[in-house]
Formats: C-alpha cells, sequence, structure tokens
C-alpha cells in the first residue's frame, strides 16, 4: 500500500506541534516507519538496464514500498553491472545480475519480470515468464507484429498469470480522472466528434555506445542483434522495432481509443522515411474512423521528427466542450459558448476544476468583477482536485503503473492495463503501420480482428 | 525550463559528442518533467498538492535541490525562498488583468500568512517529503536551471567527457576543462557600464543575476512583496557547484556588500562573487577570480 495513505504513518499530524515551521530539514515527531515485511514485497527482476530500464530500477521501484528488486538482466555488462552498484549505493540492496534471461529464471525466485527491452524480445520472454508462472510488466509496445502481441494476449488467458503493458497514461490519475469523472460520470464535453493528437520531435534519437561498453558480434547475435547499432537504435530498424506509430502514437491512440469508448473500425494512413532515412517512417500521419456509443467520431494523429516546437498532447472536441491533455505543460479544458456557465459552476462547486488560472478565490465577490481594467485573458479551466474517482495514485505516472501491477500481484488492486485491452489498442497501430509500409493506404478492420 | 540551454564540447569525435548533447537533452526534458511546477504531473506540482498529513516518496533528484534550496534559504536569511510560488501566481493575475490591484495586495497579504503556518518537512535521511501544514507551493525557478547544469555535469562525466561549458539563459554557465590541450581554461567576460574583465576560468559554475531585464522593484520574500530594492545592477556568483551559483545569485541580491563578504568568507559553496555597484565592477574573494588582471 502506498505510504501516503497508510495509516500508521499519519500519526505525525497529530503528534507534531511544530505548526509553522516552514520547509525543514528534518522528520515530524513521532513518525513510524513502514512496517511491511520483506515476505510480503513483490519480489522483482528487471530485464533491460536501457533508458527505460533504469527508470524503472531508480525512479519507480524505490517509490513503490511492496517493490523488491531482486535481479536485474542486461546483454551489455556495463549497463547491468553499473544498475546494480548504484541500486546498492543508493538504497544498500543487494541486487544479481544476469546476462540470460533465462538463466536469470532458473537461479531467482522471482514473483514477476519487468521487461523494457526491445519489442521484438517481449513475447517471447513473457510468454516464457508466464508459462513459467510470473507475472509479467512489459513495455509497450507488445511486439512488433500483431501476431506475437495476439500471442502474448492468449498467454494470459491460457496461463491465468497477469500481464501488464506498459501505456502508463492508463495509470496517470489526470487521465483517470478525465475518463472516470468528467467523461463517464458527468458526460461534461457532451459527444466526443474529434480526437487529435501529435507527437513532435526535434529529431529521431539516436545512441552511441559508450566509452566503457564492450561487446563481441558473435555474442549480439546470439541476441538476435546482427550489428553493435541495432542494440543501442532497434526501433529504427524493421525487423525489431515498430516505428515511430508504434513507439510514440501508440500511446496517444491508446487514449483516443479508451475516451471515445471505441475502436476504429477504419484507418486511413502514410508516412515516409524522406527526412532521416532509416527504415522506419520518420514523418506519419493518420486518419481513423470510429462508431462511439454516442455517434460516429474521427481521430486525426500526426507524428513529426524535424520539429518539437507544438510539443505532444492529445486534444479532444465535443458538443458541449473541448480540452487538451498531455503529460507536459499543455492541458486547458474550455467550454463551450453555448453552454451556460451557470451550467459548468457545478463541477467548479464539485471541486473539480477551476478557472482564471484557481485566482478567482481572491476576487471581491460582493462586487461580482474586478473592475475596469486590462483586457481580461480567455476562459479557460484546469482540472483542480481529482475527487470522487476510485483512487488517486500520487505517483508519476510510470511509478503509478508499475505499483498497480505489483498491488494486483498482492491481490490488492486489479491491472488498469492488461494484455488484452492493450492488444485492442495494437491492433489499429500495426494496421496504420502496415499502410504506413504499404506508402500509404486505406485499411477496414472487422471487428472480430479485437477480439482475443 | 522556458529558457535556452548551450552545450560546448571539446575533445571528442563529433558523433559521440552529438550523442553526449541528444542524451543531456532528453536528461533535461526529464528534470523538466520532474521539477516544473508547471507541468501537473511533475514531482513539485505533487508535493504542491499534499494535504496535511500526506507524505511522498522523492526522486533523489527532488531530494536533493530541495535540500540544496534549504541550505541557500537558511544562508541568505531568506532573501532565496522556493516556497513563493502562490505569490508569483498572484503578481501574475494582477498583470494579466485577473486581479484588480486591490485584490492583488490582499491576496498577498494572505498567501504571505498561511505560507507563514505551513510545515513541510525535508527527511534528511531517505528521500521523503511529510506536509504538516499545507500552505506553501514550490517553485524552483531560482535553482532549477544550475541543478540541471549539475545533473548534465554528472551525465558527461558517466560518458567520460571532461572538457566543456554548458549555458542556461546565459545566466548560469557550466565550466569544466578547458577548449584544447593549448589551453588550461575557458575565456569569458563579465562587464559593468564601466568596467569589463576577462575571466579565465575552468571546473566552476558562475551564475548572474541583475535588473536591468527587470527592473528595480524586486520581489523579497521575507515581505512577500515587491519591497525589494537592490543596490547592484547584475551580481554574479561563482561556485564548485551550479545550484548554489544559481540560487546564491539570486539569494545575496537583496543583501548588503558586508553580509555578502562575510558569506564569501565563511562558505566553502561560494568561490567568488562579483557586483557591478554604480557601473563599476567589485571583486569578492579575489584571491579565487581568475582574472586576467587582478582588480
Amino acid at each position: 500500500m502506498h505510504s501516503s495513505s497508510h495509516p500508521n504513518r499519519r500519526k505525525f499530524i497529530r503528534t507534531t506541534s511544530a505548526i509553522g515551521a516552514g520547509l525543514v530539514l528534518g522528520r515530524p515527531l513521532n513518525l513510524q516507519a513502514s512496517t511491511m515485511s520483506i515476505n510480503d514485497k513483490v519480489r522483482l527482476g528487471v530485464v533491460g538496464c536501457g533508458g527505460r530500464g533504469r527508470g524503472v530500477i531508480f525512479s519507480n521501484i524505490p517509490k513503490i514500498p511492496s517493490a523488491h528488486l531482486v535481479a536485474v538482466c542486461d546483454i551489455i555488462p556495463s549497463r547491468r553491472e553499473d544498475a546494480a552498484a548504484q541500486f546498492k549505493e543508493d538504497y544498500g540492496i543487494e541486487v544479481q545480475t544476469y546476462e540470460d534471461f533465462y538463466d536469470m529464471l532458473e537461479k531467482e525466485e522471482l514473483d514477476a519480470v519487468v521487461l523494457t527491452t526491445p519489442d521484438f524480445w517481449h513475447m517471447q520472454h513473457a510468454v516464457d515468464a508466464m508459462e513459467a508462472g510470473l507475472h509479467v510488466y512489459c513495455e509497450k509496445a507488445m511486439s512488433n507484429n500483431m501476431e506475437d502481441a495476439r500471442k502474448m494476449a492468449e498467454g494470459m488467458k491460457r496461463t491465468g498469470m497477469l500481464l501488464q503493458i506498459g501505456r502508463q497514461r492508463r495509470s496517470n490519475d489526470r487521465y483517470r480522472f478525465t475518463h472516470q469523472v468528467l467523461l463517464e460520470k458527468e458526460n461534461m464535453f457532451g459527444r466526443l466528434t474529434h480526437a487529435i493528437g501529435q507527437w513532435n520531435r526535434s529529431r529521431i534519437w539516436t545512441q552511441q555506445p559508450n566509452k566503457r561498453d564492450r561487446f563481441k558480434i558473435k555474442q549480439l547475435e546470439r541476441y538476435g542483434f546482427e550489428t553493435v547499432d541495432q542494440v543501442y537504435n532497434w526501433r529504427n530498424y524493421k525487423e525489431l522495432g515498430g516505428g515511430v506509430v508504434s513507439d510514440l502514437g501508440s500511446h496517444q491512440i491508446d487514449i483516443f481509443n479508451w475516451f471515445l469508448g471505441a475502436y476504429p473500425h477504419t484507418v486511413y494512413a502514410t508516412g515516409n522515411n524522406s527526412y532521416f532515412k532509416y527504415e522506419q517512417a520518420d514523418t506519419m500521419a493518420t486518419i481513423l474512423e470510429y462508431d462511439t456509443p454516442k455517434g460516429p467520431a474521427i481521430g486525426i494523429y500526426e507524428n513529426i521528427s524535424n520539429s518539437r516546437a507544438i510539443g505532444v498532447y492529445e486534444r479532444f472536441i465535443g458538443d458541449d466542450g473541448a480540452f487538451i491533455i498531455s503529460e507536459g505543460k499543455d492541458n486547458k479544458i474550455y467550454r463551450e459558448s453555448r453552454v451556460k456557465a451557470k451550467r459548468w459552476q457545478r463541477y467548479i462547486d464539485a471541486g473539480y476544476i477551476s478557472n482564471l488560472a484557481d485566482m478567482q478565490k481572491y476576487r471581491e465577490e460582493e462586487v461580482g468583477d474586478s473592475g475596469i481594467k486590462e483586457t481580461a485573458p480567455q476562459i479557460s479551466y484546469d482540472i483542480k482536485n481529482m475527487v470522487d474517482m476510485d483512487r488517486v495514485y500520487n505517483l508519476q505516472a510510470h511509478t503509478a503503473h508499475l505499483y498497480n501491477f505489483v498491488e494486483t500481484v498482492r491481490g490488492e488492486e486489479t491491472l488498469n492495463y492488461d494484455a488484452i485491452t492493450s492488444y485492442k489498442s495494437e491492433v489499429c497501430i500495426y494496421k496504420i503501420h502496415e499502410a504506413i509500409n504499404a506508402n500509404g493506404g486505406r485499411i477496414v478492420i472487422d471487428p472480430s480482428e479485437y477480439e482475443v | 525550463m522556458a529558457t535556452r540551454f548551450q552545450l560546448s564540447i571539446a575533445g571528442e569525435s563529433a558523433d559521440y559528442a552529438a550523442g553526449a548533447a541528444d542524451r543531456c537533452f532528453a536528461r533535461l526534458d526529464y528534470l523538466e518533467n520532474t521539477l516544473s511546477r508547471f507541468i501537473p504531473d511533475s514531482e513539485i506540482s505533487r508535493i504542491n498538492r499534499l494535504t496535511a498529513g500526506q507524505e511522498l516518496i522523492l526522486e533523489r533528484e527532488t531530494w536533493n535541490v530541495l535540500r540544496q534550496a534549504i541550505e541557500v534559504q537558511m544562508w541568505t536569511g531568506g532573501t532565496f525562498d522556493i516556497g513563493v510560488a502562490e505569490h508569483v501566481d498572484i503578481f501574475r493575475a494582477g498583470k494579466q488583468g485577473i486581479l484588480n490591484a486591490y485584490e492583488v495586495e490582499r491576496a498577498l497579504e494572505q498567501t504571505q500568512a498561511t505560507k507563514a503556518a505551513a510545515s513541510l518537512y525535508l527527511d534528511p535521511e531517505q528521500p521523503r517529503l511529510y506536509c504538516v501544514q499545507a500552505g506553501m507551493r514550490f517553485d524552483l525557478g531560482g535553482i532549477g536551471k544550475g541543478y540541471a547544469l549539475d545533473q548534465l555535469g554528472l551525465l558527461l562525466a558517466e560518458m567520460q567527457i571532461d572538457n566543456y561549458t554548458i549555458s542556461a539563459g546565459d545566466s548560469t554557465l557550466l565550466i569544466r576543462g578547458a577548449p584544447n590541450t593549448d589551453r588550461s581554461n575557458w575565456q569569458f567576460a563579465i562587464a559593468s557600464a564601466q568596467d569589463r574583465h576577462l575571466l579565465q576560468l575552468t571546473d566552476i559554475a558562475v551564475s548572474a543575476s541583475g535588473t536591468f531585464h527587470q527592473g528595480h522593484h524586486i520581489f523579497d520574500p521575507r515581505t512577500g512583496r515587491n519591497s525589494g530594492v537592490s543596490q547592484y545592477e547584475r551580481l554574479w556568483v561563482a561556485s564548485p557547484i551550479a545550484a548554489y551559483s544559481d540560487a546564491l545569485s539570486t539569494g545575496l541580491f537583496l543583501l548588503q556588500p558586508s553580509e555578502i563578504a562575510e558569506l564569501v568568507d565563511r562558505l566553502a559553496e561560494i568561490s567568488w562573487v562579483a557586483y557591478s555597484l554604480e557601473g563599476k565592477l567589485t571583486f569578492v574573494g579575489p584571491e579565487n577570480v581568475p582574472l586576467d588582471q587582478q582588480p
């Protein structure tokens, strides 16, 4: 259980008298430590110690009191050894290191593995781990092809083990609040007619090996890589990764599907690699057609790799309002002029949203406005208090998503995003990828293709 | 961080340097997403939403920068203070016309009182923060850029890159090694209306703060108002650690010359300070100033 809501840690408020201390270095009086036994924790092995793997090891796991890191695995010795050494230094915990995934499975008593490896390895490791009786948290995408992704979803069904896929927006408090409260409970925006998303980057990031990294080509071949560049920049190769729509677009198109409550029946897509000349497309655009429970809707998504000026966001347009949501700075809610302010006042009164940058609380109520002065800014709203929902993690989304997985392993929660739900979103991603690889096209998706 | 970062790497191949630069900018994105209060999912935003009785396990980066912020707040007697986000928002609301002047004054008064009653504890032994009494929101604008430079320095050290400069918005500079084998340091100028000096710098961070671009009314966290009046046109602080140089360049701006001299004398974290006063440059701790000529 996350400590921010743990009852025996709350005693400090009642026993601390130093009200008005400001920000100080110290601990509140009579603070009680967490009492979770090591035996109650979920024993984890992390596979892949690159950028995302290090995030799991150093940013996510240490914030989950019920998670216990036992082993790390990577084919690059310096990556796995550095990760273990730093974890020992930071947390005083000895972590075992492995080059080979199956060696780790055999020697360690694990409850679950976290896969932060290239896409083409996900299926085999995930299915083999589940067959061995382990639960699996796997970074998105499930795979770089629909057949393997399907095998993962089927594997979860067959074995009864847990398989959570790493699309972390599904555990982001604000996204969950928007879905649960603003969309489902309040129908605040009416019928959603459009979903628009972009992920804009200045360039496709390619990595160079660290000076300390050492390889033997024979060793790399054993793990499916033909060159050193493939190890570091596997996303640029069609045999190893799923391309930009899979790496980036799938996060956002999954949000389209979630918020619209439907999966597209038709996709139009095109793309090219004219900018960076890698195997995978660096520029793409797609239009998705939906039949949602409230009526038809259109999704428009694009990925740009030569400018980050416009950022990363999802926008939704409805009859009664619109909103922009992102994991960055772009987050706003707008009321359509045909909807009376009075109707939305109840959302303000409920504490769901604030307007005027939450400064209205300082305005003189008896006057009703702030007088005649400079032109006031456009009225927009922000999410304020995330209340009236099943739970608030108050954790960074990646941590919350892994927390949800670990707590589900412990029987305390249910998965926010299992492999079957993920597979449905990935079907349309693979169809878009298929159209891009065919130099553009329109693909109709039969509803049965979404079923597992 | 709403500013421009520039990285110059010397003595490495173009490919390796470009790869390092990419990793640095990715690291900046991570730090921005962790430390910016304008990103609702950031750790600082989550701290700012804590209510009484709640606690948060922090990223090491957040823990470290908050500890440094507390140190600088104590050294400066509160002229540097990160707990002023609400004040900043009120000033902005005044400028935008959301609040009138009367409302701004009442809001500042109320906010300062709420802040005075707040109690937040940063655990010295582990990365945790406890909210005993809410009422203070953090803004790392005065220390975040410097802290980011220190983090990039660690990343470059991990990549075994020893010769570089990194600039955050031209106001904080982190300098390591030298530009080439013929030189032992990098050369930078600081100037006032009447003086200009070239500095030979290596393995140091330098930050500048001034009224040239922002006018003379300065926010003073001790009063919660724009009541501060500084006598300096510009002030520079050098430190081995960029987070300190950044925060101190703000914090020292409201102190008297004698108070600055006392801090330079007392704190190993300050290598030297320079300020421009009535158009002339004055150096404090000049034995540490690597000038082309001593002032």
